[in-house]
């Protein structure tokens, strides 16, 4: 196949601009403009891969990004369609696996040996053979790459685009829809696959190519159509949502490699063309069979010889004006096999016959042979017993026309069947969908281009949009007679023998008997066929095979009656993972203090959209020095709200499982929330401020979901009451230990004392000249002062702490620590130690709920549950010394499964670990209860049950 | 038409933005009984047409929305 043709008008290649690129470390050289296959095949390679089951060669064969045929892995990346990637210096192409010599091609010989759902028949018995031979066979598959991480993170940008009108193909119908709609006043989005407008007509030789050029200079005269080239509309969804991946190669100095366009458009013109139905025959699937548009592309786009002596087969004209191309261009011809008795139309074959070429009219190929690539085909005569041989090195063959109908199928449209055409029309399209141009068997570009403005108005005047004399112009024009549909070619039965291969899905090579047998054996609905072969299941999703498919299984069960189309489902074609998570955007919150807790030695983690400390270098010394002096912890992610107005107590009483009505003064009020289930949320304080003037705690990084919790639970009243989110504007920092008192009191002239602020109060003072609201609490279990400050003098605060603190011993600590002393206390924390299932009283939080306050959230569930037995409870536990223990571990009893750990953690200070589980209720939740842990391998461990807390259980510490 | 939500402070936007936030049904009271709470909390009308429901703009304004929807097309319905 190898060498170029001279230059023209239509190819897309800059001939003075040579690329090199790397095949398996070879240099192949190529031009700007040329693919990556359109390159590999000029120098002359043809295999591209080994196809999954069999290991048989394999070729591009539509080059237009359709087949897997010619994936390769390109700069690392994995299962790249060569056809649709342009080349640029230096690419890397490596093809996956060795192609040239597989020894696992010995599949091909044995394939008797692999009929349908061989994995159903044989890989069950005897169990112990398939257990060890399964990654024997699991490593089979051809055509798969080996997963190596990318040497830089790939970069996948995500754009969300609505425009008024979605153009889904930039062929003439779809160029003109566009212009309408431009014309009109409205954006629009113009999708196409190809790096190059003009669809089918950009490579119909140089009529076609005029003709695309003239709409393309007409389309460029709009400024508010956005052209998409390179780009695939892989989904459109039923909420309307159509998605649309460009691959940019690299482009700019991040080096995007793909674009994901959301759009949502106002209403979709659907103008994605039809392609060629491969041909079913023996060995269909050999490199060198390729598909008539393949052949006019390599020709026209990128002036590739496809072969120099080709053979045309088909049962349309289509074929017959592709071999005048090819003559054309001075390539030799092996002749045209065309099924029907009287052959091509009467002025293409006198044409043909000008130039010698052979006519076989009335035959069609039955198979075909050679080594590496093709080398000659076997016709025989519809009717008769007429059987000849003919030397080729290439087959340009197709059974017909398919429509590329699958994004229309998502919309929602159903494809009929129409026997006079041979092919598929669609029916019931939704009224957001337009279709046009070839996709509804269209030829004449006249009529494609008249169509696809029609198409264009009919989608405005859905959007209610004034077209003027736009419409009635657009109508008569198609009005207009001309040819407008022509006859597809049909596959035809091939009566091959029972050892022959047609090839019905090249994905997975699934063969034509593969499907008859599937029948035979009872899947003969097309869903369940299509599932138990998997043909159509295969990387191209059904868009090469799935005409032959259905034509197969018609055939085969003609008392099916009409010929229906299995379900499409996105993507339409093979996705990258990395498309589908573009547009998620990672942004963790940092506290005001993270970077001065760098600076004394933190240790940073993720802990829900936060970054905090986990700890300063060693826990367990941090959780000792908290006992014995003091420590200091940033507790900045807090939720933090101010709750204030006339009404702000109703919004409190119906969040917050206590009374809220009686807080007075400085006490502090420690309570929980609950949702509608009476499943425990939140626990966290509320402070009165002054009348109607609350300020209100959350648990850490619940800031987001309380502010929406309490705008839900007054979006239906028309209460006086503002709730301001004031978690970023306030650090907070809690200063806990024995020595904390003594070290704030430096810092500040108030009055520290336990008479004169005692636990469970808070109070306003200034420390260190910063204004700080300072709250006594236990968390810890140790003398504690929770400060509040201004986010801005946060770091100020902190450095003042720490240097006064240090002659005492004060130590910052992070959340391991915390974890820590919060489990010597036996405290729990809502949403660590209990899930989306734990109500109120499971999670020993029972003793909040105010059993006369009837506006709470959850009240009446909790109600009634009150005096029903506990599904499940929260337990803690003790074991001397360190264990392997982790927190999720398994809870165990024989063959029970009761429950799991929540948290565990070593106590250096009472050198137990100690932790708290989440488990059914049982007998052994008693004083001297064992709980047994389960270690996994058969392995245990026992732990005692234990009364939390298991540090100071009198709270004398705390409250000091 | 595509689903965009038209959100009176941000404008219309992808309802990726919201949190579905159900159909829309008022609690019955506090006092009624099992049946009468289960069949709030636990069974939905799951209309296919049109029905009330809330959303909240979770990367937006950060309010709740009313909006009337064909569950079926995704229409809105303007009041």
């Amino acid at each position: 196949m190898a060498g170029r043709l001279p230059g023209c008008a239509t190819q897309v290649l800059d001939r003075a601009r040579p690329v090199r690129i790397y095949f398996q470390g070879r240099q192949v050289d190529a031009f700007e403009g040329d693919s990556v296959a359109s390159a590999l095949l000029a120098s002359g390679i043809d295999t591209f891969s080994r196809s999954f089951k069999y290991h048989r060669r394999r070729a591009p064969s539509c080059l237009s990004g359709q087949c897997s045929r010619c994936t390769m892995s390109v700069d690392g990346r994995m299962h790249v369609k060569t056809c649709q990637t342009s080349v640029r210096e230096g690419m890397s192409v490596e093809p996956h696996g060795s192609v040239e010599f597989d020894p696992k091609s010995l599949a091909d010989t044995f394939s008797w040996a692999l009929p349908t759902g061989f994995y159903y028949k044989y890989f069950y018995k005897p169990q112990w053979f398939w257990k060890r031979v399964k990654e024997v066979f699991r490593a089979m598959p051809g055509n798969m790459a080996t997963v190596r991480p990318l040497a830089g993170k790939s970069r996948i940008d995500a754009v969300n685009l609505s425009p008024e009108m979605l153009v889904v193909g930039g062929g003439l119908a779809g160029i003109e829809a566009a212009i309408t709609a431009a014309q009109a006043g409205v954006r629009v989005v113009l999708a196409e696959a190809d790096g190059w407008l003009g669809g089918f007509d950009a490579f119909q030789g140089e009529a076609g190519h005029r003709r695309a050029q003239d709409s393309i200079r007409r389309l460029r005269e709009h400024g508010n159509v956005r052209v998409l080239t390179s780009t695939w509309v892989s989904a459109i969804y039923p909420d309307g949502l159509a998605i649309c991946v460009q691959s940019c190669g690299g482009e700019g100095p991040e080096g995007v490699l793909e674009r994901v366009f959301h759009v949502r458009a106002g209403t979709t013109v659907i103008a994605t063309g039809a392609t060629s139905v491969p041909p079913l025959f023996e060995n269909n699937d050999r490199p060198g069979i390729i598909l008539p548009e393949a052949a006019q592309r390599l020709v026209h786009l990128w002036g590739i010889r496809p072969g120099t002596r080709i053979l045309l087969a088909g049962g349309d004209d289509y074929l017959a004006r592709v071999g005048l191309e090819l003559i054309d261009k001075g390539i030799g011809l092996a002749g045209l096999a065309d099924y029907r008795e009287s052959g091509p139309d009467e002025a293409l074959r006198a044409r043909l016959s000008e130039h010698g070429v052979r006519i076989w009219s009335g035959y069609k190929v039955t198979g075909s042979h050679g080594r590496t690539r093709v080398e000659g085909a076997t016709l025989a005569a519809l009717g008769g017993s007429d059987v000849q041989t003919v030397a080729c090195d290439t087959i340009v063959a197709s059974s017909g026309r398919y429509p590329r109908h699958k994004l229309l199928g998502q919309a929602g449209a159903r494809m009929a069947y129409d026997s006079g055409l041979n092919f598929y029309l669609p029916e019931d399209v939704p009224r957001a969908y337009h279709a046009a141009g070839r996709l509804l068997g269209l030829e004449d570009p006249e009529a494609i281009m008249a169509q696809g403005r029609v198409a264009a108005v009919r989608a405005l005047e859905g959007l209610g949009i004034d077209v003027g004399t736009m419409g009635q112009e657009a109508r008569q024009a198609l009005e207009r007679p001309s040819p407008l549909r022509a006859v597809s070619a049909q596959p035809l039965s091939t009566e091959a023998g029972k050892k022959a291969k047609t090839f019905v899905c090249y994905c997975h090579d699934v063969t034509e008997k593969n499907v008859e047998q599937a029948v035979e054996e009872g899947f003969s609905d097309i869903e369940t066929c299509k599932r138990y072969t998997t043909a159509t299941q295969g990387a191209c999703q059904g868009g090469m095979c799935e005409a032959n498919f259905t034509h197969v299984l018609a055939r085969k069960r003609p008392e099916l009656g009409s010929r229906t189309l299995p379900t499409t489902r996105p993507p339409v074609a093979s996705i990258s993972l990395g498309a589908m998570a573009a547009g998620h955007h990672d942004n963790p919150q940092l506290s005001p203090l993270h970077h001065v807790q760098l600076e004394h030695g933190g240790r940073p983690m993720r802990l829900g959209s936060w970054i905090r400390m986990n700890h300063f270098g060693d826990e367990l010394a941090e959780s000792l020095a908290v006992h014995q002096a003091a420590g200091i912890c940033d507790v900045s992610m807090l939720g933090k709200f101010r709750v204030f107005g006339p009404d702000a107590k109703k919004l409190l009483n119906r969040v917050m499982t206590r009374e809220v009505g009686n807080l007075a003064g400085n006490k502090i009020l420690y309570s929980s929330s609950c949702n509608e289930e009476g499943i425990l949320l939140d626990d966290g304080v509320v402070l009165k401020m002054g009348e109607d003037d609350y300020f209100v705690t959350t648990l850490a990084g619940r800031a987001p979901v309380t502010e929406e919790w309490f705008a839900r639970w007054c979006r239906e009243e028309d209460w006086q009451v503002h709730v301001v989110n004031l978690t970023e504007t306030r650090a907070g920092m809690n200063v806990a230990g024995p020595k904390s008192r003594e070290i704030l009191s430096k810092l500040t002239d108030a009055d520290l004392s336990n008479e004169a602020f005692p636990f469970l109060t808070w109070a306003r003072v200034k420390m260190a000249g910063v204004d700080v609201i300072a709250m006594r609490m236990g968390f810890v279990g140790e003398l504690s002062y929770e400060l509040l400050c201004p986010s801005s003098q946060a770091g100020f605060l902190w450095k003042r702490i720490l240097e006064a603190g240090k002659p005492l011993g004060l130590v910052p600590f992070g959340i391991e620590c915390l974890n820590i002393c919060r489990l010597e206390k036996g405290h729990a924390i809502p949403g660590l130690d209990t899930d989306g299932f734990t109500n109120l009283f499971e999670s020993s939080f029972g003793w909040m709920l105010n059993r006369t306050k009837t506006e709470t959230v959850g009240k009446p569930m909790l109600e009634l549950f009150s005096d029903r037995p506990l599904k499940e409870q929260l337990i803690a536990f003790s074991m001397d010394g360190k264990s392997p223990v982790l927190d999720g571990c398994l809870v165990v009893k024989g063959p029970r499964q009761l429950g799991r750990v929540t948290s565990i953690r070593y106590s250096p200070l009472l050198d137990k670990t100690i932790g708290l589980a989440l488990v059914e209720p049982d007998e052994d939740w008693r004083e001297g209860g064992k709980v047994r842990l389960w270690l996994g391998e058969g392995r245990e461990v026992e732990a005692a049950f234990a009364k939390p807390p298991f540090y100071d259980p009198s709270g004398g510490r705390m409250k000091a | 038409m595509p689903f965009l939500i038209d959100c009176p402070n941000c404008g219309r936007r992808s309802p990726y933005e919201f949190k579905f936030g159900g159909e829309c049904k008022r609690a019955p009271d506090p006092g009624a009984d099992v049946k009468a709470w289960c069949d709030y909390l636990y069974l939905y009308e799951n209309m296919s047409g049109v029905q009330d429901e809330w959303w909240y703009h979770t990367m937006g304004c950060r309010s709740w929305l009313k909006i009337r929807r064909n569950t079926v097309t995704h229409e809105i319905i303007e009041e």
